[in-house]
């Protein structure tokens, strides 16, 4: 029971995400289906469609924008201040930080990281994992969009009697484009909702919040 | 993420040399062939909608797919498949496939590729 409380939050992520992929899937189905009967085209039971190029671009293009929101948002905090913020930190502490302020080398504690006490290549690795992480899912699940994408869209294109794009031509191709900039827009748009909100507005008891007596103008203080 | 990835690979670059590349190729030039010899049959490899269309056009498939005279095809040349679409190029025809429970049927053929827009095709569903 302690293990559950512990780690809730994750469980009930996961939770959510597991029943959105699953309604997802059905919908999406459902919705190919209908097209795909009313042009006289076979249907695909949830077995094919879950594995299917639709589905899978689907899937792969709210991915990759999500984890390129918070590559950014890891990146981006690092060197730029939004004064009232609690998602921000206070405007003197810019930059990297010191090596006393990040717990590192000598001034790593007992129960830091191993890597963090580390010196080198190991203590550089460690210091930039959680972006470098971000990155290689987000180009992966770029890549995945890409690859899944263009074969949507040849699908496509062939039932309406066009001929395929190469993958010169579906790279260039506004499909692609438009597929990406339409999640990238709504991240940003979720990112800065959340910086700027946060200074005015409050939730109590939530770490994302500032505390609800703390000033507008107080800044990398949560709740 | 190691599934998505292994999805999108396996979905995206069905493209050529699997056994589906084989099945539709194998698909489009048996129609190619049987649509010069044997209409009735030749009808019996085309899309449900398409052979319908002929039928409404000219009373029974084997007449509409004769009235049509697709071009012999010749060689096969290339094939592209993506999931339950295909495309395949024959020496002198270009053909579209769809996969249904009972295989590959031609949901169009006697088609020319048009300089902007769709391919014009003799035989085609509604």
């Amino acid at each position: 029971m302690r293990r559950l409380r512990e780690h809730g939050l994750s469980l009930a992520f996961t939770t959510l995400l597991l029943c959105a992929l699953v309604g997802q899937a059905l919908t999406g189905q459902a919705v190919y289906n209908e097209q795909a009967l009313s042009a006289g085209l076979p249907p695909m039971d949830l077995a094919q469609y879950v594995t299917s190029s639709q589905f899978t671009v689907d899937v792969a293009e709210n991915w990759q924008s999500e984890y390129l929101q918070f590559l950014l948002y890891i990146l981006l905090t690092v060197w730029l201040v939004q004064k009232g913020s609690p998602e921000s930190k206070p405007p003197d502490k810019v930059g990297r930080e010191t090596d006393e302020e990040q717990k590192v080398g000598d001034y790593a504690t007992d129960d830091s990281p191993a890597w963090a006490k580390a010196s080198g290549w190991r203590r550089s690795l460690f210091s930039r994992s959680l972006g470098l992480t971000m990155g290689v899912i987000f180009l992966l699940s770029w890549l995945a969009q890409f690859v899944a994408g263009r074969s949507a869209f040849n699908a496509d294109q062939i039932q309406q009697l066009e001929a395929p794009l190469s993958w010169g031509e579906y790279l260039a191709a506004p499909d692609f484009w438009n597929r990406t900039f339409q999640n990238w827009q709504s991240e940003f748009l979720a990112v800065g909702s959340m910086v700027v909100l946060s200074i005015y507005l409050r939730e109590r008891g939530s770490p994302e919040s500032k505390p609800v007596g703390q000033p507008h103008t107080s800044t990398g203080v949560e709740g | 993420m190691a599934v998505l990835v292994g999805v999108a690979a396996l979905s995206g670059c069905s493209g050529h040399g699997s056994s589906e590349t084989d099945a539709a190729g194998a698909a489009a030039l048996r129609f190619s062939s049987l649509a010069q010899t044997d209409a009735t049959t030749a009808c019996r490899l085309l899309a449900p909608q398409t052979a319908s269309e002929l039928e409404k056009a000219s009373g029974s498939c084997g007449r509409g797919l004769a009235d049509a005279d697709p071009p012999a095809g010749g060689g096969l040349r290339d094939v592209e498949v993506y999931g339950f679409d295909a495309i395949a190029r024959l020496d002198d025809d270009t053909v579209f496939l769809a996969r249904f429970d009972k295989g590959w049927r031609v949901t169009a053929a006697g088609c020319t590729a048009q300089p902007d827009g769709p391919y014009e095709c003799d035989i085609k569903g509604g």
